[in-house]
């Protein structure tokens, strides 16, 4: 099965894509300065900072002889990350440093806060709501707010249509659910600022008040009238998704940011925002997943067999079956084993390995026994006049990764079929 | 088998030229590299001794663990191979 994945690039990777003019305009704001600095590799980070408070420009020879010698593949990598987000211009905002431009709303006010447990239990409603409307569940208890047409861009690539049946998941759309919360935020929130183009919102405008957003503190309130209509209209569609509350009293309305908007800043790699795993899977391939979401029962249908579903606890079996269902949908066996090692309940999460060895070895070798026979388009090549021909035949093949097979002795060689219009050019050309 | 028997195959390069485009055969595929472990390249080549003469499919044995074949016999292999497999499979009678 072809390893497709989807891959869930961080605010980063989605800034240093921009074009230069708008990358340019981004550094006017200072926390995308700051986010920007955050997310640097540590050596960039001290680069940046030693490079802040010199004058002249500083020349690339002058920098690699800041280096020792055994320091060069992580000094190329800061460069050249440096580089790509064009760091030069930074300078001026970290020197002076920055003020959010909204305070949070003083407590004269009577505001009924949500505590943070209540903020985090919204959030997480608003987002599971989101992904069960997204993969067309039966079992979303009432229908989100985003309209039809935003949920359409968000299904793009993940749910697939044809006429007169009803939308089905596609390979992307199992690999996306089995991943971890930040993971699928970055996907959904990489789709939405990909598509505010065509929708007549700058991008850069866009991420500039996404990172803005990341710096606000969790559970308190902020005032929507200190927002710009554009950023008013973002904030609903950011309260679908579950990033932020909203809330109204009698004369002004607030916004309160969830962890989900806090974390946007936060690299992929971050673990310590791991929520609480809830799933045991014992010797004996039985799976105990200690959760009352719908969202999680449908996930773990994709690939065992849900037998019991009490109030608080899903029973389940990984078998053979079950498994051939979720490979066939395109979910490989490491996706399905890091999404249970990832989300194992605390009892069993400090043992060692979360998952045990002889459940992940037969998810694996179930997997590799449907892959026993490999077949492709190929041409089969002999009757070459000398081995000289063979041998330069051979290595034309090799160049274009598709030589299969060869057999030096009877002079023969099996080339992929994409490359057969190229070889019969070289050989004609030979001859 | 000999290259005349397999006329839709371009798999002799100085002495014939196919009669279809870039080898391919009347429905446009092209001929198919097998590759497998020892155990199922047997397999497979014990489903093509059980075919009769005309169906055979198998062009050439390259070595234990690689086989080309035709373009037609993708499908075939796939469902044998998977009706292999489930036979293999323990289902406890209800």
């Amino acid at each position: 099965m072809p390893q497709v994945r989807i891959v869930a690039k961080n605010f980063m990777d989605m800034v240093s894509a921009l074009p230069a003019m708008k990358l340019d305009m981004l550094y006017e704001n200072p926390f995308i300065c700051e986010a920007i600095l955050r997310s640097l590799p540590p050596l960039a980070k001290k680069y940046v900072l030693q490079m802040l408070y010199i004058e002249n420009p500083i020349s690339a020879k002058s920098m690699d002889e800041w280096l020792l010698a055994d320091g060069y593949s992580k000094h190329k990598v800061a460069i050249d990350r440096l580089v790509q987000l064009r760091v030069a211009n930074l300078q001026k905002h970290l020197v002076y440093g920055g003020v959010l431009p909204r305070e949070p709303m003083s407590s004269s006010i009577t505001i009924r806060l949500p505590s943070l447990e209540d903020l985090e239990a919204y959030a997480l409603e608003q987002w599971e709501c989101f992904l069960l409307q997204l993969i067309n569940s039966t079992q979303a208890e009432r229908p989100s707010n985003i309209s039809s047409s935003m949920m359409k861009v968000f299904q793009r690539g993940l749910l697939s249509q044809r006429d007169k049946e009803a939308p089905k998941l596609t390979e992307h759309g199992f690999q996306f659910l089995l991943m971890d919360t930040n993971a699928q935020l970055w996907y959904i929130i990489r789709e939405y600022i990909s598509n505010s183009e065509e929708r007549g919102v700058d991008s850069a405008d866009l991420i500039s008040f996404l990172l803005e957003l990341s710096f606000h503190a969790t559970g308190e309130a902020y005032n929507i009238n200190t927002l710009t209509e554009f950023q008013k209209g973002i904030i609903k569609d950011l309260a679908d998704l579950g990033l932020v509350k909203l809330q109204q009293g009698r004369k002004e309305s607030w916004f309160i940011p969830t962890k989900l908007a806090t974390n946007l800043s936060v690299s992929l790699a971050d673990t310590s925002s791991r929520e609480q795993g809830f799933v045991v899977v014992e010797t004996n391939f039985r799976m105990y997943a200690y959760s009352s979401s719908k969202l999680h029962c449908e996930i773990l249908r994709l690939f065992s067999r849900v037998e019991y579903q009490l109030p608080n606890l899903i029973v389940g079996a990984i078998t053979k079956e079950s498994l051939y269902n979720a490979f066939e949908n395109g979910i490989s066996a490491d996706q399905i084993i890091s999404f249970l090692q990832q989300n194992a309940h605390p009892r069993v999460a400090e043992r060692i390995p979360s998952v045990p060895e002889n459940v992940s070895d037969q998810i694996r070798l179930w997997e590799s026994d449907l892959n026993r026979v490999e077949m492709m388009s190929a041409y089969l090549y002999d009757d070459f006049p000398s081995r000289d021909v063979f041998e330069s035949a051979c290595d034309f093949a090799r160049e274009y990764n598709g030589l299969l097979w060869e057999d030096s002795k009877k002079m023969r060689m099996v080339v992929k079929g994409e490359i057969h219009m190229h070889m019969k050019e070289y050989l004609r050309r030979q001859k | 088998m000999l290259p005349q028997e397999t006329p839709n195959c371009h798999w002799r390069l100085f002495s014939e030229e196919s009669p279809h485009p870039a080898g391919t055969d009347f429905l446009g595929r092209t001929p198919i590299a097998v590759f497998s472990d020892i155990p199922m390249a047997q397999f497979i080549i014990n489903l093509n001794a059980a075919q009769p003469a005309s169906q055979k499919f198998i062009i050439h044995v390259l070595d234990g663990t690689h086989l080309f074949v035709q373009p037609h016999a993708a499908e075939m292999i796939r469902s044998a191979i998977s009706e292999f497999r489930d036979q293999n499979s323990y289902e406890k009678p209800a």
